[in-house]
């Protein structure tokens, strides 16, 4: 296998004109996103040039600490994009978002990077920095999505909870109706997928292996391998975050905390 | 001591008092209506019953235990309540049996008294008329079979037929305490006790 052509900066900048297409059509149709693309590269290509220049440091230092930090950084930006998107008070449940995040993470990697891909030193930078980054980045989509179904339902169909609650059934069996709808709107395009993963498309991570040098076989191994990482990091996350932020959600008497939830506190 | 006993109680909303150191004793059996005018605190008030709305002052027992923190639980447990608009987002009468862990078959003879066919706890909630779901719903809450039971405007989706069937059905029931809010007369006028608010 060869190693990966490198793509010069003058050559990087040349890539941008491809842009002019996309534009084309947007001004043809009067369709409005030029501004919005051009703020949205804009922000990527700083965002993304920046993490570049962070990684090679950390990467060269390859410190635990180091590592650690970065993680709980991308954990902290992940669950403060997750509530605002999802509109949810920060205040209140921003702690449970966190220690969900930590704990899919601390679990996922434990397996994949200890006693899969066993690792000698569990958070090598290499493997631990965007391996945790795939499974927060994904996991923060699917919380946007999970959450949001939840508690918007919890909140705008309260007269579902508070009929069966009041009819003599438990939080947990009150709670249930929503649980189950936000898990399956969060998971079922994961799934969706998956099953067409290699036929319709080809995964990030693995076209990157390929593109890096690796053999096609040890690609699709770690790509099959970080698939399992991220379905079962996104469905801890999302379920943990339930449970822990369902603590803060309700009172002593079961009812539902409204203000506790939403970014509105009247 | 009666079966349920509401003493003192005062709720206001903002500047609005709702109703100041109410006090309402209800027997074990009884069938009472709560009545009043629109904004007046009947909602409120069955709220506070079933401990979603706290009162400012005064407190409400069942069966001896004031309602609050520790009691809640086991107050519900006595409790099956009826809200006004049902709007439940669930398909159908059997989803909301399978959630309330009832036995459609056990609650078949409801269905029927109240002039209903049992194939419409399979039929889909949205092609039911107002007064089906309402007749519905209350034969599904009857089948819990709790001592109390609490019903917002019961008639407020039926026809004068369907609401004497209703009366006909929970009157038999001569151990069962029910607390209502209501408009109709002929519900009214069956009811052993009426709360003007």
């Amino acid at each position: 296998m060869s190693t990966i052509q490198d793509i010069s900066w003058i050559h990087l900048a040349f890539s941008f004109c491809i842009l002019l297409i996309p534009f084309a059509g947007f001004w043809y149709y009067s369709v409005g996103l030029t501004r919005s693309t051009i703020i949205a590269i804009t922000r990527m290509t700083i965002q993304l040039s920046a993490v570049a220049v962070n990684l090679e440091f950390i990467f060269e230092k390859n410190n635990t600490f180091l590592n650690i930090a970065w993680v709980m950084i991308m954990i902290l930006v992940g669950v403060f994009t997750t509530l605002k998107r999802s509109n949810l008070n920060a205040k209140q449940l921003a702690l449970p978002l966190i220690i969900s995040g930590l704990t899919s993470l601390i679990i996922v990697d434990t397996f994949f990077l200890g006693f899969v891909i066993k690792l000698p030193y569990l958070f090598e930078s290499q493997y631990f920095i965007p391996i945790s980054g795939m499974i927060l980045g994904n996991a923060m989509n699917h919380n946007i999505v999970g959450l949001n179904a939840y508690f918007e339902g919890l909140v705008n169909n309260q007269n579902l909870y508070y009929f069966l609650l009041l009819n003599g059934k438990s939080k947990k069996v009150a709670i249930s109706p929503f649980i189950v709808k936000a898990i399956r709107k969060a998971l079922n395009p994961m799934i969706a997928n998956t099953s067409v993963m290699g036929l319709i498309s080809l995964p990030g991570m693995m076209t990157g292996q390929i593109l890096g040098g690796n053999s096609p076989a040890i690609a699709i191994r770690y790509q099959i391998m970080i698939m399992l990482a991220i379905f079962t990091g996104c469905t801890i996350n999302l379920m943990l975050s339930i449970i822990i932020a369902n603590i803060k959600a309700f009172d002593k008497m079961e009812r539902i905390a409204v203000d506790v939830l939403t970014t509105n506190n009247s | 001591m009666a079966f349920v006993e509401i003493n003192n109680l005062s709720k206001s909303f903002g500047n609005n008092k709702v109703f100041t150191d109410l006090n309402i004793f209800i027997e074990k059996g009884q069938k009472v209506a709560i009545k009043g005018e629109s904004g007046k605190g009947k909602t409120t008030l069955l709220r506070m019953l079933t401990g979603i709305s706290n009162p400012d002052s005064g407190t409400i027992s069942f069966d001896g235990k004031v309602l609050g923190d520790d009691t809640v639980k086991g107050i519900r447990s006595l409790i099956g309540y009826l809200p006004q608009g049902i709007d439940l987002l669930i398909d159908n009468g059997n989803q909301l049996c399978n959630l309330l862990e009832i036995e459609p078959m056990s609650i078949y003879n409801y269905i029927e008294a109240l002039g209903l066919n049992k194939k419409k706890l399979a039929q889909p909630v949205s092609e039911l008329s107002g007064g089906e779901t309402q007749r519905l719903f209350t034969a599904i809450i009857l089948g819990l079979k709790r001592p109390i039971l609490i019903l917002d405007e019961p008639t407020s989706a039926l026809d004068a037929n369907s609401i004497l069937k209703l009366i006909n059905l929970i009157w038999s029931m001569h151990e069962l305490t029910v607390i209502s809010t209501t408009h109709n007369q002929t519900w009214e006028k069956h009811c052993d006790k009426i709360i003007e608010l």
